[in-house]
């Protein structure tokens, strides 16, 4: 074509761009839409980006379909900026980029407002909204000697009861409910505000009464008895939900003010300290695992002549009796081996003498100080039979490691070493947990020993020694740590052990009858043992709505919005009151993560114990062993597929109900299709659990700083600390970087009460100024002093112990979700691989669909190409 | 003002390079120290990198009926010391006769009231009765042989004679190589003998000390990280401490 026809298409305005008058197509283009400024084909080669899939240069068949869903797609979910696989935030564009900051500023300056504005009405209210004069009045009014008035309090009481009894049983229509709860809601974020003890019990008492007035609801106006299958399904989920209730009350009254109890320090004159035996039974753990315990029990701090270490072998095996005998403890072993480690304790205790017995399991380390700090407390106290102390554990649980919550969030433990033993120490209630704690030996013959009549014989022998009127105490101070269960499987076998045991003991010696219990201990033993009861509620919350979605029964006949104003108050008011009591102890909703992955396997087991308390035997906890592989444990999950598949179902049938249900239905589904969501998450975390990570070392790791000098081969010394330590080596940090060729020898010497204790050992690699060694052919006596310098110090597990408190229970709601969709993911990455075997043309046939699946566009940066 | 005379159990133990070590970390720590050798050997100074042919000191200028008090030097980073001067075989200033001379002349000059003397001490002779003398507090730095256990009480003997009292009889122990037994063994016995007078960390065996002489700098200059360093800080606190009369305990 002619310049001059070019310039006239450009003079008449029919074209914008020299480029586009070359060819007829483009001209008929830029008649018929508004053609762009930079011309057609300039545009074109920009949108390509847009389609990173298709080849415009050799389009085939196919692309045409791949447009058109690339299209839809774009329309639909792409969102600029976002970062995706592959795609390099660095590289789009300056504009975009200015747009997401603009928003960022956006939302800073409305925090800074709210800050400004609560600052504000902090100084104009302070007598509201101070935090510590708030808490000097709550504390004031609380202790204000008006109360100690018989008059005065039984005046509150009746009143308080009163007003419950209103609170709790007034049928209110939506409005006054949403009202009421509203009101409660607001004063419950006030009172929540203040810092101390009394505004906790503010918000028990709330707690308590949304609960059971929800509760009273369920139970008068929502049963559903119009055909048989229904009101099954309604009693049943009332069921469930009345044996929450009765926990989250019982637990409350257990954990409501902690004694926090202090050590009793022990007479000057060693001459009246009391002599201890010290248990320390075993079966079949290796002896690398059983040599650091003994090592540490023999170099507790107490008079030589007054403490005795005995290995109780149910192995009888040859090693042991062999290592016993070399460094001078006793040896212990009997003919017969009935009742597992009770029987084990008890042969023992009629070949020993000592006052005091300490127990440690095998695996459990205890710190030089530990006769120190228990001991005092029997002295000035004769009735008291039993100090405990918390179980810590320095190797991550099944449940830390495969989440890779290790010290970041607080273990399935913590809760109950943290919280619910020393609540149950204010009511002296406390029970033995089978180590880390010293009996008196009078009152535990008088017992006939350690209780053997069920798996749990360790709480079991202080509900007799409970019964018989003497007392126990527990000290929350970590003085021995050991190894966590190693694989999910076996976390999962010591689980249902305690369930069946408490079981067992709630049925053979239920703690609500029988004589010489306190009606408080009646209460704090009803709950630990009610607490296991969990697995048949659970399984019933994670499959409830499917009642609804999948059979159409009403389990809650109520309004769609009545349920959500009565649940949700329920669900939030117990989560706030949890977090504000445990959240030191216990990330809210861990909780429900634990139980779920727990619930299926102990259900049978606690069924069959409630039913027929005497069958089953002990069970060891095996423990210092390594998972080689990683590896998807599929055996445990195979219960959470089913409930998995089900829920999954559920949803559909959801949607289904949603698009072809009656309109005044759609409440009703929605609220089970976000219940079902939930489980779904739920069920998406316990799915992580099972897969289980692998395990590097053979020891595990003690993370701490202990100041030690190094020793180099040249004479020269320098001054280190250590970052992390085991066994059998140490991670080492210089003043400065030293190049040591492996397998260097070297010394390490700490120091440890006035002493020095050196260690020969071997380079494993520097780098920089960081050292890994291992400690080479050390003798026993080397071996004993490292323990000692390490395990056992009396401040080895100080900086574990302190925790902070989680702030607000929406982390660990967040934390469901990102552990569910984890958990989806490993799932179909796992099934992936598991059907590998698939017909290679079926794969083939997979793959070339994939490739119509839309895209995420290519970066900006390809403009410039072509 | 705290005098503290700094003796070996017996010779050869590494009384100067105490000497050197204590003053360097007092001064790191900002603390006003003058370090004064009593020694006829006269070498100190090389710990503070002197001239090996510089033979200027108190007891030279002394000899030669000179002022003593031009003799002492200081280093860049704040230290004085006074060296002890060369001197030929017998000679001697005959003020030393004077056992109180020493105490006199120290209680004379214009030093802070905070200011520590440190008093390299020598086995016997004149100087070291002067020593004992001005001193407030004796350092006895100790080998870690089983030797040490036989030799405190002869020497605590010939202390009190000198007038010095038991609670200002402070001891460490150098050269402290914890990977040999014996080492270990003797810090335990020393630890049961001495209790709280013994101080609660050893100075170690560190090649750096001697290297460090042997570069003619001080120690922490050669090697800041080395753990003789670090143990002569932790040495100078734990005296800063029992000097000042403070805790009794470790």
């Amino acid at each position: 074509m002619s310049s001059r026809w070019t310039r006239w298409l450009l003079a008449s305005g029919a074209v914008r761009h020299p480029d586009d008058a070359a060819s007829t197509s483009t001209v008929l283009l830029s008649l018929f839409l508004v053609a762009p400024p930079e011309g057609w084909h300039a545009w074109g080669r920009q949108a390509r980006r847009f389609f990173p899939h298709v080849d415009f240069d050799r389009l085939r068949l196919s692309d045409a379909l791949r447009i058109v869903l690339q299209c839809l797609w774009l329309l639909l979910v792409r969102r600029p900026g976002e970062a995706r696989h592959g795609l390099d935030l660095r590289q789009v564009l300056p504009r975009e980029r200015r747009r997401w900051s603009e928003r960022r500023h956006l939302q800073g300056a409305l925090r800074l407002y709210w800050l400004r504005f609560k600052a504000w009405a902090v100084r104009r209210f302070p007598a509201l909204l101070d935090r510590s004069r708030l808490r000097g009045s709550v504390e004031h009014a609380a202790l204000h000697p008006f109360w100690d008035h018989w008059l005065a309090s039984y005046a509150c009481y009746a009143l308080a009861v009163l007003l419950a009894v209103v609170c709790i049983t007034t049928p209110f229509d939506i409005a006054s409910q949403a009202l009421f709860v509203v009101l409660l809601l607001a004063m419950a974020l006030w009172v929540r505000r203040v810092p101390g003890p009394v505004p906790t019990l503010i918000l028990v008492v709330f707690s308590i009464t949304v609960s059971t007035r929800y509760i009273w609801w369920r139970a008068t106006s929502t049963i559903n008895d119009d055909t048989m299958a229904n009101l099954i399904a309604g009693v049943v989920l009332l069921c469930a939900e009345l044996y929450a209730w009765v926990v989250l009350l019982l637990g409350f009254f257990q954990t409501s003010w902690m004694l926090r109890r202090k050590v009793v320090a022990l007479p000057a004159d060693p001459g009246l300290w009391p002599s201890v035996d010290v248990f320390i039974p075993t079966y079949n753990e290796p002896l690398r695992v059983l040599k650091p315990t003994i090592y540490a029990a023999q170099a507790l701090d107490w008079p030589k002549d007054k403490l005795n270490v005995y290995i109780l072998d149910d192995g009888s095996r040859e090693e042991v009796r062999r290592f016993a005998e070399e460094i001078g403890v006793g040896y212990l072993i009997r003919e017969q081996h009935n009742h597992a480690k009770a029987g084990n304790i008890n042969h023992a205790l009629t070949l020993t003498d000592g006052e005091f017995v300490a127990i440690f399991d095998c695996d459990h380390i205890p710190t030089r100080s530990f006769l120190q700090v228990t001991m005092g407390g029997f002295l000035g106290d004769e009735k008291l039979a039993l100090v405990q102390t918390p179980h810590h554990f320095f190797s991550p649980d099944p449940f830390e490691r495969n989440l890779n919550s290790f010290r970041k969030v607080p273990n399935e433990n913590e809760l109950f070493y943290g919280r619910v033993q020393d609540g149950n120490d204010l009511w002296n209630a406390t029970f033995f947990c089978g180590s880390c704690a010293v009996l008196r030996r009078g009152p535990l013959e008088e017992i006939g020993g350690i209780a053997v009549e069920t798996v749990t014989e360790d709480a079991h022998t202080s509900l007799k020694l409970h019964r018989r009127g003497y007392r126990s105490a527990y000290l929350n101070l970590v003085q021995a740590a050991g190894l966590a269960t190693e694989s999910l499987s076996a976390h999962i076998g010591q689980r249902i052990r305690w369930a069946r045991g408490m079981t067992q003991i709630f049925r053979t010696d239920n703690p609500l009858f029988g004589k010489g219990l306190s009606l408080a201990q009646r209460i704090c033993y009803s709950n630990a043992m009610l607490h296991f009861l969990y697995g048949i509620p659970r399984t019933v919350f994670l499959t409830a709505p499917l009642a609804f979605l999948l059979l159409h029964a009403y389990t809650i006949y109520a309004p769609a919005m009545a349920i959500v104003l009565y649940v949700l108050p329920h669900m939030i008011f117990a989560t706030i009151t949890n977090s504000r009591m445990h959240g030191q102890f216990r990330r809210s909703y861990w909780g429900e993560i634990y139980e779920t992955v727990l619930a299926w396997y102990i259900t049978l087991p606690t069924t069959i114990a409630l039913l027929f308390p005497k069958l089953g035997k002990f069970n060891v906890t095996a423990k210092g062993g390594l998972v080689e592989e990683s590896y998807f444990d599929w055996n445990i999950t195979k219960p959470y597929l089913v409930l998995l598949s089900l829920n999954l179902l559920g949803l559909l049938a959801g949607g289904y109900r949603l698009v072809t249900g009656p309109n005044d239905e759609l409440g009703t589904v929605l609220v089970n299709m976000a219940w079902t969501g939930y489980n779904l998450f739920l069920l998406g975390a316990a799915l992580a659990v099972a897969k289980e990570s692998r395990q590097v070392r053979v020891t595990h790791r003690v993370h701490a700083r202990l100041p030690l000098t190094l020793h180099l081969p040249d004479g020269k010394c320098l001054p280190c600390h250590s970052s992390d330590y085991s066994e059998g080596g140490m991670a080492i940090v210089m003043p400065h970087a030293v190049k040591l060729a492996p397998d260097t020898p070297l010394h390490v010497s700490l120091r440890r009460s006035g002493r020095s204790f050196a260690f020969p050992c071997l380079t494993v690699f520097t780098k920089g100024n960081r050292l890994s060694l291992r400690f080479s052919a050390l003798s026993r006596q080397q071996e004993m002093d490292l323990v000692q310098c390490t395990f056992g110090r009396a401040d080895a597990w100080l900086r574990d112990e302190a925790r902070a408190h989680e702030g607000t229970p929406m982390h660990g709601l967040r934390d469901i979700f990102r552990l569910g969709r984890d958990g989806f993911h490993l799932l179909i990455v796992q099934a992936l691989d598991y059907l590998d075997p698939l017909p290679s043309r079926l794969k083939a046939l997979a793959r070339r669909l994939a490739t119509l699946l839309p895209r995420q566009p290519a970066p900006h940066t390809i403009q410039g190409k072509t | 003002m705290s005098i503290l005379s700094v003796t070996g159990a017996k010779g050869g133990v590494g009384c100067t390079a105490v000497v050197a070590g204590l003053a360097g970390a007092w001064s790191r720590q900002k603390k006003a120290v003058l370090a004064f050798d009593l020694c006829r050997q006269n070498l100190l100074r090389l710990h503070f990198g002197l001239d090996w042919h510089e033979r200027d000191g108190w007891h030279a200028r002394l000899v030669a009926g000179r002022d003593w008090s031009g003799a002492a030097w200081r280093t860049p980073d704040g230290l004085s010391f006074v060296p002890h001067g060369s001197l030929r075989d017998g000679a001697a200033a005959e003020v030393l006769n004077n056992p109180h001379w020493l105490a006199a002349e120290l209680a004379s000059l214009a030093l802070p009231s905070d200011c520590r003397l440190l008093l390299d001490t020598p086995q016997a002779g004149r100087e070291r009765a002067q020593a004992l003398a001005a001193a407030t507090h004796v350092l006895v730095v100790l080998p870690p042989e089983p030797l040490s256990c036989g030799l405190i009480e002869p020497l605590e003997a010939e202390l009190s004679a000198h007038g010095v009292a038991q609670e200002k009889l402070l001891y460490v122990l150098n050269r402290f190589d914890p990977t040999r037994q014996l080492d270990r063994d003797v810090e335990l016995l020393l630890r049961e003998m001495l209790a709280t007078r013994l101080a609660p960390l050893p100075v170690h065996r560190d090649e750096a000390v001697r290297e460090a002489l042997a570069m003619q700098q001080q120690l922490a200059d050669y090697a800041a990280h080395s753990q003789a360093c670090d143990d002569f800080n932790q040495l100078a606190t734990w005296l800063s401490i029992r000097l000042n009369g403070g805790a009794k305990g470790r």
